[in-house]
């Protein structure tokens, strides 16, 4: 069964997310960034930094959070089990600190037929307190063999 | 908008260093970075970015949905070829785009090696395209489980 490509362009609840320092630390510790700033809030303060860095691909915390409301929505039809990660993009205004209130918004942004597959790409914004844009991630999933048939 | 533009502290403690726009030069190699994958830190993954699917860590259901055993998350490779990138820079903050296509999986005990090479500069905004990818060596062949990565970095 094809994706429900009406639904281009649908918005879902934002999900709300601390950032913590210790989280931080964690993640930087599970991709091996040794790098002072990601792990000492005073070295990234004498590096010019507001607080402790997370690393580039840190956001991917919070659309783990707000992503299955997208991936379990009835009205999308999307079977998991045929889901493979095709493509990933991380667009930056700032880097994501530590104390940071972030709200991850996705947004089904396109859903293309490309042969027997579909892709579905997922748009999140990450938006700071006063609404300020720090990060938008771009997921597309590929939906293998769910295209209408030619 | 707060954009740092002193120097960054390298890893070692030692002397800071800042990667400048004149520094850069089109054709200049990232220092390659390799990370031999060992479940201990899929494990570590999984908990730390909370993508806890079974294919990752469990090697009965891994084989049960038809892959080969266990296999890391895609996420991760990204975050090892993200590395190479905040390495070569120094920091995170002039990172303004990275992308990548995910293309082979990889699997435990494989060395992922990420590299990187500059592409183009363009003076009058002070960016730099960087090209990044993957690479591992299984059965005799030089495989990219990530493939056309892309980042755009801003420098002072």
């Amino acid at each position: 069964m094809p994706l429900n490509s009406s639904l281009i362009g649908k918005e879902y609840p934002g999900v709300t997310y601390e950032v913590g320092r210790e989280k931080i630390r964690e993640f930087a510790a599970a991709v091996g960034e040794t790098a002072a700033i990601f792990h000492d809030p005073e070295a990234a303060k004498q590096a010019g930094h507001p607080e402790q860095v997370a690393p580039p691909t840190f956001p991917t915390v919070l659309h783990l959070k707000s992503g299955p409301q997208v991936i379990a929505d009835p009205e999308l039809g999307l079977n998991y089990a045929l889901v493979v990660h095709g493509t990933q993009e991380f667009e930056y205004r700032r880097p994501v600190y530590a104390g940071d209130i972030l709200t991850a918004t996705p947004r089904i942004a396109d859903i293309q037929a490309k042969g027997p597959h579909e892709f579905l790409t997922i748009e999140t914004t990450m938006t700071a307190a006063g609404g300020e844009v720090v990060c938008i991630a771009r997921a597309t999933l590929i939906s293998r063999g769910t295209a209408a048939s030619q | 908008m707060h954009r740092p533009r002193h120097a960054h502290l390298p890893r070692d403690g030692g002397e800071p260093v800042s990667l400048r726009f004149e520094d850069v030069n089109v054709g200049d190699e990232l220092p390659e970075r390799s990370n031999r994958v060992d479940r201990a830190q899929l494990v570590m993954y999984a908990g730390a970015s909370g993508d806890f699917n079974p294919i990752h860590w469990n090697e009965e259901f891994a084989r049960m949905v038809g892959l080969p055993g266990v296999i890391s998350h895609g996420m991760f490779t990204m975050a090892l070829v993200t590395r190479a990138l905040t390495d070569w820079l120094g920091d995170a903050e002039p990172i303004r785009k990275v992308s990548v296509q995910f293309r082979k999986e990889v699997r435990p005990d494989e060395t992922v090696v990420a590299r990187g090479r500059v592409e183009e500069k363009d003076p009058d905004t002070r960016t730099v395209r960087v090209s990044l990818w993957a690479e591992l060596e299984r059965e005799g062949e030089t495989i990219k489980p990530i493939k056309n990565g892309e980042a755009i970095v801003e420098l002072p």
